[in-house]
Protein backbone atom coordinates (compact mmCIF):
# COMPACT_ATOMS: atom_id res chain seq x y z
CA UNK A 1 0.00 0.00 0.00
CA UNK A 2 1.40 3.31 -1.03
CA UNK A 3 -0.38 6.09 0.73
CA UNK A 4 1.95 9.09 0.99
CA UNK A 5 2.30 9.79 4.66
CA UNK A 6 4.29 12.96 4.22
CA UNK A 7 2.77 16.34 5.10
CA UNK A 8 1.41 17.48 1.79
CA UNK A 9 -0.60 20.59 2.46
CA UNK A 10 2.23 22.65 3.86
CA UNK A 11 4.60 21.61 1.11
CA UNK A 12 2.17 22.80 -1.51
CA UNK A 13 1.40 26.13 0.12
CA UNK A 14 5.00 27.26 0.38
CA UNK A 15 5.37 27.39 -3.38
CA UNK A 16 5.62 30.79 -5.00
CA UNK A 17 2.53 31.86 -6.86
CA UNK A 18 4.59 32.36 -10.01
CA UNK A 19 5.27 28.67 -10.27
CA UNK A 20 1.59 27.82 -9.94
CA UNK A 21 1.21 27.03 -13.61
CA UNK A 22 4.21 24.74 -13.49
CA UNK A 23 2.78 23.06 -10.43
CA UNK A 24 -0.52 22.54 -12.20
CA UNK A 25 1.16 20.97 -15.21
CA UNK A 26 3.34 18.74 -13.11
CA UNK A 27 1.43 15.56 -12.54
CA UNK A 28 3.40 12.68 -11.06
CA UNK A 29 2.09 9.16 -11.25
CA UNK A 30 1.35 8.94 -7.56
CA UNK A 31 1.24 11.06 -4.45
CA UNK A 32 0.64 14.46 -6.02
CA UNK A 33 0.85 17.03 -3.22
CA UNK A 34 -2.42 18.87 -3.64
CA UNK A 35 -4.87 20.80 -1.58
CA UNK A 36 -8.48 19.89 -1.82
CA UNK A 37 -11.17 21.60 0.23
CA UNK A 38 -8.52 22.44 2.77
CA UNK A 39 -8.04 18.82 3.75
CA UNK A 40 -5.59 16.20 2.71
CA UNK A 41 -6.78 14.23 -0.27
CA UNK A 42 -7.64 10.58 0.01
CA UNK A 43 -6.40 8.75 -3.03
CA UNK A 44 -8.54 6.86 -5.48
CA UNK A 45 -7.41 3.62 -3.89
CA UNK A 46 -9.21 4.35 -0.62
CA UNK A 47 -12.49 5.05 -2.39
CA UNK A 48 -12.15 1.83 -4.33
CA UNK A 49 -11.55 -0.09 -1.10
CA UNK A 50 -14.65 1.42 0.53
CA UNK A 51 -16.66 0.63 -2.57
CA UNK A 52 -15.39 -2.96 -2.63
CA UNK A 53 -16.32 -3.34 1.04
CA UNK A 54 -19.82 -1.99 0.37
CA UNK A 55 -20.21 -4.34 -2.60
CA UNK A 56 -19.21 -7.34 -0.52
CA UNK A 57 -21.58 -6.39 2.31
CA UNK A 58 -24.35 -6.21 -0.29
CA UNK A 59 -23.29 -9.59 -1.65
CA UNK A 60 -23.36 -11.01 1.87
CA UNK A 61 -26.88 -9.66 2.41
CA UNK A 62 -28.09 -11.00 -0.93
CA UNK A 63 -26.62 -14.45 -0.36
CA UNK A 64 -27.25 -15.09 3.32
CA UNK A 65 -30.73 -13.64 3.84
CA UNK A 66 -33.80 -15.72 3.19
CA UNK A 67 -36.20 -12.79 3.14
CA UNK A 68 -37.00 -11.47 -0.35
CA UNK A 69 -36.95 -7.82 0.72
CA UNK A 70 -33.44 -8.18 2.08
CA UNK A 71 -32.17 -9.80 -1.05
CA UNK A 72 -33.43 -6.66 -2.82
CA UNK A 73 -31.65 -4.47 -0.24
CA UNK A 74 -28.42 -6.35 -0.92
CA UNK A 75 -28.79 -5.82 -4.66
CA UNK A 76 -29.41 -2.11 -4.10
CA UNK A 77 -26.25 -1.91 -2.00
CA UNK A 78 -24.20 -3.52 -4.75
CA UNK A 79 -25.60 -1.06 -7.29
CA UNK A 80 -24.76 1.82 -4.95
CA UNK A 81 -21.18 0.59 -4.65
CA UNK A 82 -20.96 0.66 -8.44
CA UNK A 83 -22.25 4.26 -8.37
CA UNK A 84 -19.55 5.21 -5.88
CA UNK A 85 -16.97 3.72 -8.24
CA UNK A 86 -18.33 5.72 -11.16
CA UNK A 87 -18.14 8.98 -9.22
CA UNK A 88 -14.68 8.22 -7.82
CA UNK A 89 -13.22 7.34 -11.21
CA UNK A 90 -14.77 10.47 -12.69
CA UNK A 91 -13.33 12.67 -9.94
CA UNK A 92 -9.84 11.22 -10.20
CA UNK A 93 -9.74 11.07 -14.01
CA UNK A 94 -7.47 13.53 -15.86
CA UNK A 95 -10.42 15.51 -17.27
CA UNK A 96 -13.12 15.91 -14.63
CA UNK A 97 -14.65 18.96 -16.28
CA UNK A 98 -16.63 16.66 -18.56
CA UNK A 99 -19.37 15.19 -16.34
CA UNK A 100 -19.45 11.74 -17.92
CA UNK A 101 -19.26 9.80 -14.67
CA UNK A 102 -21.93 12.00 -13.12
CA UNK A 103 -24.27 11.27 -16.02
CA UNK A 104 -23.71 7.54 -15.77
CA UNK A 105 -24.33 7.66 -12.02
CA UNK A 106 -27.59 9.60 -12.46
CA UNK A 107 -28.88 7.13 -15.04
CA UNK A 108 -27.79 4.25 -12.85
CA UNK A 109 -29.70 5.68 -9.87
CA UNK A 110 -32.83 6.04 -12.02
CA UNK A 111 -32.57 2.47 -13.29
CA UNK A 112 -31.98 1.01 -9.83
CA UNK A 113 -35.00 2.93 -8.52
CA UNK A 114 -37.12 1.36 -11.27
CA UNK A 115 -35.68 -2.04 -10.37
CA UNK A 116 -36.53 -1.56 -6.71
CA UNK A 117 -40.13 -0.58 -7.55
CA UNK A 118 -40.70 -3.61 -9.77
CA UNK A 119 -38.94 -5.92 -7.31
CA UNK A 120 -41.04 -4.79 -4.36
CA UNK A 121 -44.19 -5.12 -6.45
CA UNK A 122 -43.12 -8.69 -7.23
CA UNK A 123 -42.60 -9.34 -3.52
CA UNK A 124 -46.13 -8.16 -2.76
CA UNK A 125 -47.62 -10.17 -5.63
CA UNK A 126 -45.81 -13.31 -4.52
CA UNK A 127 -46.85 -12.71 -0.91
CA UNK A 128 -50.49 -12.76 -2.00
CA UNK A 129 -50.05 -16.24 -3.41
CA UNK A 130 -47.84 -17.90 -0.84
CA UNK A 131 -48.54 -15.81 2.28
CA UNK A 132 -44.82 -15.68 2.93
CA UNK A 133 -41.79 -13.78 1.74
CA UNK A 134 -39.27 -16.46 2.55
CA UNK A 135 -37.58 -17.39 -0.71
CA UNK A 136 -37.00 -20.97 0.43
CA UNK A 137 -40.72 -21.59 0.24
CA UNK A 138 -41.20 -20.31 -3.33
CA UNK A 139 -40.78 -23.79 -4.71
CA UNK A 140 -43.68 -24.25 -7.10
CA UNK A 141 -41.44 -24.08 -10.15
CA UNK A 142 -38.95 -26.52 -8.73
CA UNK A 143 -38.59 -29.62 -10.88
CA UNK B 1 -6.31 10.74 5.37
CA UNK B 2 -8.83 13.43 6.11
CA UNK B 3 -11.11 13.21 9.12
CA UNK B 4 -14.44 13.60 7.21
CA UNK B 5 -13.53 10.70 4.97
CA UNK B 6 -12.79 8.42 7.92
CA UNK B 7 -16.00 9.39 9.74
CA UNK B 8 -18.18 8.96 6.65
CA UNK B 9 -16.65 5.64 5.68
CA UNK B 10 -17.01 4.20 9.18
CA UNK B 11 -20.65 5.39 9.34
CA UNK B 12 -21.49 4.02 5.91
CA UNK B 13 -19.85 0.65 6.33
CA UNK B 14 -21.22 0.14 9.84
CA UNK B 15 -24.76 0.99 8.70
CA UNK B 16 -24.43 -1.29 5.68
CA UNK B 17 -23.18 -4.13 7.86
CA UNK B 18 -26.09 -3.53 10.23
CA UNK B 19 -28.50 -3.64 7.29
CA UNK B 20 -26.99 -6.91 6.17
CA UNK B 21 -26.94 -8.61 9.57
CA UNK B 22 -29.67 -7.21 11.85
CA UNK B 23 -32.35 -9.75 12.55
CA UNK B 24 -35.34 -7.45 12.82
CA UNK B 25 -36.56 -6.37 9.43
CA UNK B 26 -37.52 -2.80 10.27
CA UNK B 27 -34.22 -2.04 11.98
CA UNK B 28 -32.34 -3.36 8.98
CA UNK B 29 -34.43 -1.20 6.62
CA UNK B 30 -33.71 1.93 8.66
CA UNK B 31 -29.98 1.25 8.77
CA UNK B 32 -30.15 0.76 5.00
CA UNK B 33 -31.38 4.37 4.83
CA UNK B 34 -28.50 5.50 7.06
CA UNK B 35 -26.02 3.73 4.80
CA UNK B 36 -27.38 5.60 1.81
CA UNK B 37 -27.08 8.93 3.64
CA UNK B 38 -23.41 8.07 4.14
CA UNK B 39 -23.06 7.26 0.47
CA UNK B 40 -24.58 10.62 -0.44
CA UNK B 41 -22.01 12.22 1.87
CA UNK B 42 -19.31 10.46 -0.15
CA UNK B 43 -20.72 12.02 -3.30
CA UNK B 44 -20.60 15.44 -1.65
CA UNK B 45 -17.01 14.79 -0.63
CA UNK B 46 -16.11 13.91 -4.20
CA UNK B 47 -17.55 17.14 -5.59
CA UNK B 48 -20.67 15.63 -7.17
CA UNK B 49 -23.24 17.51 -5.11
CA UNK B 50 -26.06 16.98 -7.59
CA UNK B 51 -25.64 13.22 -7.52
CA UNK B 52 -25.60 13.30 -3.73
CA UNK B 53 -28.89 15.18 -3.68
CA UNK B 54 -30.41 12.83 -6.24
CA UNK B 55 -29.25 9.91 -4.11
CA UNK B 56 -30.96 11.33 -1.02
CA UNK B 57 -34.18 12.12 -2.89
CA UNK B 58 -34.41 8.80 -4.67
CA UNK B 59 -33.10 6.37 -2.09
CA UNK B 60 -34.17 7.92 1.20
CA UNK B 61 -37.29 9.57 -0.15
CA UNK B 62 -38.56 6.80 -2.39
CA UNK B 63 -36.81 3.46 -2.11
CA UNK B 64 -36.48 3.33 1.69
CA UNK B 65 -40.12 4.37 2.09
CA UNK B 66 -41.15 1.70 -0.43
CA UNK B 67 -39.20 -0.92 1.49
CA UNK B 68 -40.79 0.12 4.78
CA UNK B 69 -44.24 -0.02 3.19
CA UNK B 70 -43.55 -3.47 1.79
CA UNK B 71 -42.40 -4.70 5.20
CA UNK B 72 -45.60 -3.35 6.73
CA UNK B 73 -47.76 -4.92 4.02
CA UNK B 74 -46.15 -8.34 4.31
CA UNK B 75 -46.03 -8.26 8.05
CA UNK B 76 -47.76 -11.54 8.64
CA UNK B 77 -44.55 -13.52 8.54
CA UNK B 78 -42.41 -11.06 10.35
CA UNK B 79 -40.66 -13.97 12.01
CA UNK B 80 -36.99 -13.39 12.51
CA UNK B 81 -34.66 -14.14 9.70
CA UNK B 82 -32.42 -17.01 10.55
CA UNK B 83 -28.73 -16.31 10.95
CA UNK B 84 -25.94 -16.58 8.46
CA UNK B 85 -25.07 -19.59 6.53
CA UNK B 86 -21.34 -19.64 6.54
CA UNK B 87 -20.94 -20.42 2.87
CA UNK B 88 -22.21 -16.94 1.96
CA UNK B 89 -19.71 -15.38 4.39
CA UNK B 90 -16.94 -17.37 2.72
CA UNK B 91 -18.06 -16.31 -0.77
CA UNK B 92 -18.35 -12.63 0.20
CA UNK B 93 -14.94 -12.54 1.88
CA UNK B 94 -13.37 -14.34 -1.06
CA UNK B 95 -14.79 -11.72 -3.44
CA UNK B 96 -13.59 -8.97 -1.12
CA UNK B 97 -10.10 -10.45 -0.96
CA UNK B 98 -9.94 -10.70 -4.73
CA UNK B 99 -11.06 -7.10 -5.18
CA UNK B 100 -8.57 -5.82 -2.58
CA UNK B 101 -5.79 -7.80 -4.21
CA UNK B 102 -6.65 -6.30 -7.61
CA UNK B 103 -6.81 -2.76 -6.18
CA UNK B 104 -3.42 -3.05 -4.49
CA UNK B 105 -1.92 -4.69 -7.54
CA UNK B 106 -2.94 -1.79 -9.81
CA UNK B 107 -0.42 1.01 -9.48
CA UNK B 108 -2.35 3.58 -11.51
CA UNK B 109 -5.20 3.90 -8.99
CA UNK B 110 -3.05 5.47 -6.27
CA UNK B 111 -3.43 8.96 -7.71
CA UNK B 112 -4.58 12.13 -6.02
CA UNK B 113 -7.46 14.17 -7.39
CA UNK B 114 -6.69 16.80 -10.02
CA UNK B 115 -7.94 20.33 -9.67
CA UNK B 116 -11.47 20.68 -10.87
CA UNK B 117 -13.84 23.56 -11.60
CA UNK B 118 -17.10 23.43 -9.66
CA UNK B 119 -19.65 21.28 -11.44
CA UNK B 120 -22.83 23.36 -11.56
CA UNK B 121 -26.34 22.07 -12.04
CA UNK B 122 -26.60 24.38 -15.06
CA UNK B 123 -23.74 22.55 -16.75
CA UNK B 124 -25.29 19.17 -15.91
CA UNK B 125 -28.60 20.31 -17.36
CA UNK B 126 -26.97 21.55 -20.54
CA UNK B 127 -25.10 18.28 -21.02
CA UNK B 128 -28.25 16.29 -20.21
CA UNK B 129 -30.25 18.18 -22.83
CA UNK B 130 -27.62 18.01 -25.60
CA UNK B 131 -25.27 15.05 -25.52
CA UNK B 132 -27.30 12.74 -23.33
CA UNK B 133 -30.79 13.45 -24.62
CA UNK B 134 -31.34 9.95 -26.07
CA UNK B 135 -30.33 8.14 -22.86
CA UNK B 136 -32.57 10.57 -20.98
CA UNK B 137 -35.54 9.68 -23.19
CA UNK B 138 -34.79 5.98 -22.81
CA UNK B 139 -34.70 6.33 -19.02
CA UNK B 140 -38.05 8.13 -19.16
CA UNK B 141 -39.48 5.27 -21.21
CA UNK B 142 -38.01 2.74 -18.77
CA UNK B 143 -39.47 4.53 -15.76
CA UNK B 144 -42.90 4.63 -17.39
CA UNK B 145 -42.69 0.94 -18.20
CA UNK B 146 -41.58 0.16 -14.63
CA UNK B 147 -44.47 2.20 -13.22
CA UNK B 148 -47.05 0.43 -15.39
CA UNK B 149 -45.43 -2.95 -14.75
CA UNK B 150 -45.44 -2.48 -10.98
CA UNK B 151 -49.10 -1.42 -11.09
CA UNK B 152 -50.07 -4.45 -13.21
CA UNK B 153 -48.19 -6.78 -10.88
CA UNK B 154 -49.96 -5.66 -7.73
CA UNK B 155 -53.43 -5.31 -9.28
CA UNK B 156 -56.14 -7.44 -7.76
CA UNK B 157 -56.55 -10.67 -9.67
CA UNK B 158 -59.98 -11.67 -10.93
CA UNK B 159 -61.31 -14.64 -9.08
Amino acid sequence: MHLCGKPRVGAFDTRASGSRQAAANYRPAACAPQKWNGAMTPTLQIFLIVSAALFCIGLLAALSRRHAIFILIGIEMMLAAANLNFIAFWRFSPGPHQPTGVMVAIFSIAISAAEAAVGLALVIAVYRHYRTTNVDQFDQLKG
Amino acid sequence: MSAPFVIISILTLAAALAAATLRKLMHAALSFAVAFVGLAAFFFLLGAEFVGLVQIFVYIGAVAVLIVFTILLTRRDVEKDRGFNWSSVVVASAVFGGLIWAIFKTQSVSVAAPEMPVLTVKHIGEVLMTGYVWPLLCVGLLLTAALIGALVLVMEEKQ
